[in-house]
């Protein structure tokens, strides 16, 4: 297979990576309107899906730059490193998704792709020095972003919930409720907005990175076509996932208050749009969830499901390195198959 | 098969599979962890409310 065959492979992988992605996470983007009764099942897909691709033209490609050079060392990244890095958060995805943990497919990609390099060090430097395959780059900043994105999120959904019940202290809750329909479209196309901007972002570092190792860039800058294909394919995902919700679970939802979905959805895209400020990847759906539990904890801290947050904690801690290991695995693997082809 | 043409069958079949995974997975009656992580977040916020007649703040 010549470089470009294998180039175009990898990046057709990376985009189906993408499209999974938005459809892993049409949950996060349609549930809170949904519950509301704001916007019915359908129109909330389409209103996700149009934010997800617009937000393309906004917020530069920081993030992509992260997840493409800021975890491993660029000499260490091969065409194979990519590909078995997509394969184990591919694998990872939907082993989670087969086990009904809701996992983050961000920090998958992110612990695919250091796993790949690892395994690469290891089989080229030697087993004790596979931890060059790694920068320390970003990864203090990242990790310490698993825990401060949602801990944000919750804070300030619940500062949120304060200064409305203190601004709409003389308003009747059916004519306070009134307002937040009408400012919950806003709230909602906002955290599809964030959500574009970071996820698809993490797709094009990928792309990029196998742009510039195949000798077809020279620096690090992420292409338009890059940008436009990435956004596509996640505005796609989540189109294709929704539709799933639409004919499933969409009407079965708990009645959230349209109040508490402002709240909930402008505190998480106000985090992850943070976040993506500061070039760092983060889960959509610890945040979405962080955002939500600060909601309900304006009652009591009661209403912050602990059995929820500690199902959300193993999957916080399980996915870098199982999605880690099943890359390294596939490099492995796929060395093999080129040693025997 | 030539590299040019495996270039060309290679996205386009995976662009097919990846059309044909996406028609299977929206059809599939399967659960979704996050839309049920979601859903239960919903019910403690909404149980809260309803056992809790007073305002804060």
């Amino acid at each position: 297979m010549t470089p470009l065959s294998l180039a175009i492979l990898i990046i057709a992988i990376a985009l189906i990576f993408d499209f999974i992605n938005g459809f892993h996470d049409a949950a996060n983007s349609v549930a809170t309107v949904v519950a509301t009764r704001v916007l019915s099942p359908l129109q909330a897909v389409v209103w996700a899906a149009f934010f997800n691709f617009v937000s393309a033209f906004t917020f530069g490609t920081g993030v992509a730059g992260t997840v493409g050079k800021g975890f491993v060392k660029l000499s260490m990244v091969t065409p194979e490193v990519i590909l078995a890095g997509l394969i184990g958060a591919i694998v990872w995805d939907l082993i989670t998704w087969w086990l009904g943990l809701p996992t983050s497919s961000s920090h998958a990609l992110i612990g695919g792709y250091a796993g790949g390099a690892l395994a690469n060090a290891a089989s080229s430097l030697g087993v004790t020095r596979a931890f060059e395959g790694l920068v320390r780059g970003q990864w203090p900043l990242t990790v310490g972003f698993i825990v401060i994105a949602p801990v944000l999120g919750l804070v300030l959904a619940y500062l949120l919930m304060v200064a409305i019940y203190w601004l709409f202290h003389k308003s009747s809750p059916s004519r306070m409720d009134a307002h937040f329909r009408k400012l919950q479209l806003v709230s909602a196309g906002l955290y599809s907005f964030a959500h574009g901007t970071n996820d698809a972002q993490k797709t094009m570092g990928i792309i990029t990175s196998v742009l510039v190792t195949g000798g077809f860039l020279r620096t690090f800058r992420v292409p338009i076509w890059v940008v436009l294909a990435a956004h596509a394919a996640i505005a796609l995902g989540t189109l294709s996932g929704g539709w799933r919700i639409v004919h499933t679970m969409g009407s079965r939802l708990t009645k959230l208050r349209p109040r508490s979905g402002f709240c909930a959805e402008t505190a998480a895209a106000t985090s992850i749009l943070f976040a993506t400020f500061l070039k760092q990847p983060v889960s959509t759906t610890h945040v979405i969830a962080g955002s939500i539990a600060g909601v309900g904890s304006i009652q009591r801290v009661k209403a912050v499901r602990w059995a929820i947050a500690r199902k959300m904690v193993w999957a916080w801690v399980l996915t870098i390195p199982a999605a880690a290991s099943i890359a390294a695995l596939a490099f492995l693997a796929l060395s093999f198959i080129r040693l025997i082809a | 098969m030539s590299d040019g043409a495996l270039a060309t069958v290679l996205p386009v079949g995976l662009l097919l599979g990846a059309v044909a995974f996406a028609y299977v997975l929206s059809r599939s009656k399967g659960e979704d962890p996050k839309l049920n992580l979601l859903d239960s977040l919903f019910r403690a916020v909404s149980e809260e409310r309803s056992d809790s007649r007073q305002r804060p703040a």
